[in-house]
């Protein structure tokens, strides 16, 4: 090994790997076979490598430093190349708006008809938008680049807090290479949202704190609370769930801190402080928030209490809800394989913190509990409406996993060395790269995780699905003014492509105005809401805000004809027509 | 003066200045040139000050410090954007560069004044020929990835593609409609467009030719009074069957010229 180490090979190592999936895209978007095959390659040769490496004693903290960061980047890599020319998933075309705004009207808390909170939380367009105004480049590459360093800052604060609590450096980079088995964290959280900003600076922000519990003197300690406090104010205008994770968190380690080591010493102030902020801001500034959370955990807690009592059947499991997409079979017992390995680490590092709790680290106790936490949301998956919720906060619990796993694995490969059995670092690896795999699978439909047609090339030109065409015509012909119903997926196409006001699902009810068979009882809400166009696009895919962004086949599933036909009145203007997708003119209607 | 500018408060002072006169400066164009200066002032330089200024002296590693760096940068970048906000400044390249230049010049005096500063040097890293040779390969092999990542390829077969017609009021004259087509075909087509005036056939533009992603525009004056207005398009491979079909209505309500 030179100075470097085997850092070199690993980043061969992980090129390789994002040279596969690159290729696994290249095929999946031509519509050619074996992509899923050469995606995983491409994932293995990311993952594994780099946990085998970590897992040795002798390597220094700067090359687990640089091997954490190259594979996140070569994991971040996957995501980007799975869209490379523009945003596609639901998300992030809201806040892609918001950004779009911010740089068109100079100002922050603009409005958005898709998701209206999310302006109310600019921290991660705010910095987009500086990026793209000062340096001249697209709003798109600012929006990618930021996501990217936002990624790496998550994972050196993770390695650098579990270094902190762990006290080891090799713990640290293992449990943060188990973090990336987050089911979320491969797409979910690589995408152009507010939490994928916020989550970074908070767990700074959690590093902070243990610098500050650490600290000796009162001068030191008061430098890194400023400090911690900074980052943590960062989160509250940046997203308002992390903002509260934050302050519970550092909550829940006064607890801890309390029953193992009384209460002088905890971050009682910085707790309260954090929570003041977050309450401050969700009072003065966007008291939406409440308002926007409560129906998704009202509904998902009613829904665990009916399957309890058995009043409602239980989701299938590694199906898209919604949507057509199925898991094969090979990968569903890849994740149950995988699951069953992290419940069984996770059980093997609480073990080992137990018989350290004479050590009486309130961190470690937190951070094991919401490991444990973590298993218990696992049935949550069963139930349709929890699904989400569970999947969510896993992002949260999972950082306690990673540390908890890595505790138990490197307890386990230390014990199995001392008996002359160094192949447990393979063992570990092997262990690491299936628990990743199962998290892959579990976050995102199988046939979704590659890319998709969304620009193809026809005689020398490039081409653009034609709900893109459709919406870049309306705000091309028809500027911003336009008020427009639409399915879910055409909305926010007319919100970023055409930027003009979209509306779309329940709430106003367009899902209702779109499926009805006559317009007539629907007249009240076009008027309410100022409604100057209605999309009809009777393509299925046009209801599913994960696929429906890209060229489909010719014989995709259609809708009845008469959800477009009863648009057909003698006071609305058919205006334009491409196929299934016609845009109505209904101001004529109010 | 020149001690200073040796130390990394002083590299970082020079640093964000010269970022924000670049950005000031220079035309959106050059990116090349205003994206790293852009990189810098937004999630570089102004947290490396601050942390100079806040963190001890003492016992934080050069990682910590970059990462924090990083960290305070972005969360100085949104207290900015608020503090913009609340004074009703619009957030403009003079706005931005103006507040991240000074909050990183005010972050290095405070931390200069704190004695917290670092002569520069520069970290010796020795490279073997193997370990040049499998760098050199990475950047290879990414450099390809990227290359067939980021390049539209043909699409599956099977892939459904339209034309699309759209008529719309003439922008400038009120007894006129504009009619237009735009292919979003993979083959090359021909056309035939026919604009109908109270039901009767007022213009046929024929033998329309259309490559893949074309566009095709006219305007048709069809007379006082906001007559009810039919279009349809036809391909002449198929000339019985209507592809495409638009209308306004007699009075063409919600529509303005």
């Amino acid at each position: 090994m030179g100075a470097m180490g085997a850092l070199p090979l690993v980043l061969l190592s992980c090129s390789l790997g994002v040279a596969a999936v690159a290729g696994a895209d290249a095929l999946s978007r031509t519509g050619r076979p074996y992509a899923s095959v050469l995606f995983w390659v491409g994932a293995t040769l990311i993952v594994l490598p780099a946990v085998l490496r970590m897992a040795f004693e002798s390597v220094g903290a700067g090359e687990r430093i640089a091997t954490v960061i190259a594979v996140t980047l070569a994991l971040y890599s996957i995501k980007v190349l799975r869209d490379p020319f523009s945003f596609t998933y639901a998300d992030e075309f809201p806040h892609f708006f918001n950004l779009q705004q911010i740089l068109r009207t100079g100002h922050l808390f603009n409005s958005n008809s898709i998701l209206p909170i999310t302006p109310r939380y600019p921290g991660l367009e705010a910095v987009a938008a500086a990026l793209a105004r000062l340096s001249g480049a697209s709003p798109f590459a600012c929006s990618l680049v930021l996501i990217g360093v936002a990624r790496v800052v998550l994972l050196v604060a993770l390695y650098l807090f579990y270094e902190r609590v762990s006290r080891s450096s090799r713990t640290a980079a293992i449990g943060a290479l188990v973090y990336t088995a987050t089911p979320t964290f491969l797409f979910w959280s690589s995408q152009f949202s507010y939490d994928s900003l916020a989550l970074p600076l908070a767990t700074t922000a959690m590093f902070g704190l243990m610098r500050w519990g650490q600290s000796r003197d009162v001068a030191t300690r008061r430098r890194w609370a400023a400090l911690m406090l900074v980052l943590g104010a960062a989160v509250v205008p940046t997203h308002h769930i992390t903002s509260y994770v934050l302050a519970l968190f550092v909550g829940l380690v006064c607890v801890s801190h309390w029953l193992m080591r009384g209460r002088r010493g905890a971050p009682w102030r910085l707790a309260l402080v954090l929570t003041l902020l977050a309450l401050a801001w969700l009072a003065f500034v966007a008291d939406g928030t409440v308002g926007y959370l409560r129906p998704e955990i009202a509904t998902a807690v009613n829904k665990v209490l009916q399957t309890l009592r058995g009043e409602s059947s239980t989701r299938v499991l590694f199906a898209n809800q919604g949507g057509p997409e199925t898991t094969p079979l090979s990968e569903e017992v890849v994740a149950l394989i995988g699951i069953l390995l992290l419940g069984l680490c996770v059980l093997a590092g609480t073990r080992v913190a137990w018989l350290q709790r004479r050590q009486r680290n309130p961190v470690l106790a937190v951070l094991v509990v919401a490991a444990l936490a973590y298993l218990l949301t696992l049935p949550l998956r069963f139930v349709a409406a929890a699904w989400e919720t569970a999947s969510r906060a896993g992002e949260f619990l999972f950082i306690g996993v990673g540390l908890t796993v890595a505790i138990g694995l490197v307890a386990v490969m230390d014990r199995r060395q001392r008996e002359g059995q160094a192949r447990w670092r393979g063992v570990a690896s092997v262990i690491v790269a299936l628990i990743f795999a199962s998290g892959v699978i579990a976050g995102w439909p199988a046939s979704l995780r590659l890319a998709e047609p969304l620009e193809v090339t026809a005689a020398g030109h490039t081409l653009k699905p034609p709900q893109y065409v459709a919406a870049q015509w309306s705000g091309r012909e028809l500027g911003r003014a336009p008020v427009v119903a639409a399915q879910p997926v055409d909305a926010r196409l007319f919100l970023v492509d055409g930027h003009q006001t979209a509306y779309a699902g329940t709430f106003p009810d367009v899902q209702g105005l779109l499926n009805a068979r006559t317009v007539g009882p629907w007249r009240p809400l076009l008027r309410r809401y100022r409604i100057t166009l209605v999309e009809s696009d009777l393509r299925d895919i046009s209801t599913d805000i994960i696929a429906g962004y890209f060229f489909n086949p010719t014989n995709t599933p259609l809708a009845p004809a008469v959800q477009a036909n009863k648009f057909n009145l003698p006071n609305v203007n058919r205006l334009y027509s491409a196929g299934d997708i016609v845009i109505w003119g209904v101001r004529g209607l109010w | 003066v020149v001690r200073a500018r040796r130390t990394d408060l002083g590299l970082v002072t020079v640093l964000a200045v010269l970022s924000a006169l670049l950005v000031l400066l220079l035309p959106s164009e050059v990116v090349v040139l205003r994206g790293p200066a852009a990189l810098a002032l937004v999630l570089a330089l102004p947290g490396y000050a601050l942390a100079a200024a806040i963190l001890p002296k003492t016992d934080v590693r050069v990682v910590e410090r970059l990462l924090l760096s990083v960290a305070l940068s972005i969360s100085t970048t949104i207290f900015a954007a608020l503090l913009l906000q609340v004074v009703s400044l619009k957030e403009t390249v003079g706005s931005w560069s103006l507040i991240l230049a000074a909050v990183t010049v005010l972050g290095a005096a405070g931390g200069y004044a704190r004695g917290n500063v670092r002569s520069i040097a520069l970290p010796r890293l020795r490279v073997g020929r193997y370990e040049a040779v499998a760098l050199l390969a990475s950047i290879v092999v990414l450099g390809g990835a990227a290359v067939l990542g980021f390049t539209p390829l043909s699409a599956p077969s099977h892939t459904g593609t339209t034309t699309s017609l759209w008529t719309l009021p003439a922008p400038h004259d009120p007894d006129a409609v504009a009619v237009g087509a735009i292919s979003d075909e993979l083959h090359t087509q021909r056309y035939t467009v026919d604009v109908d005036v109270n039901g009767r056939l007022r213009k046929r533009f024929a033998a329309i030719t259309l490559a893949p992603g074309a566009t095709w525009s006219r305007t048709v004056t069809v007379g006082p009074g906001k007559p009810p207005i039919e279009v349809f398009l036809r391909t002449t491979a198929r000339p019985a069957r209507v592809y495409q079909y638009t209308k306004l209505a007699r009075g063409w309500p919600g529509l303005r010229s």
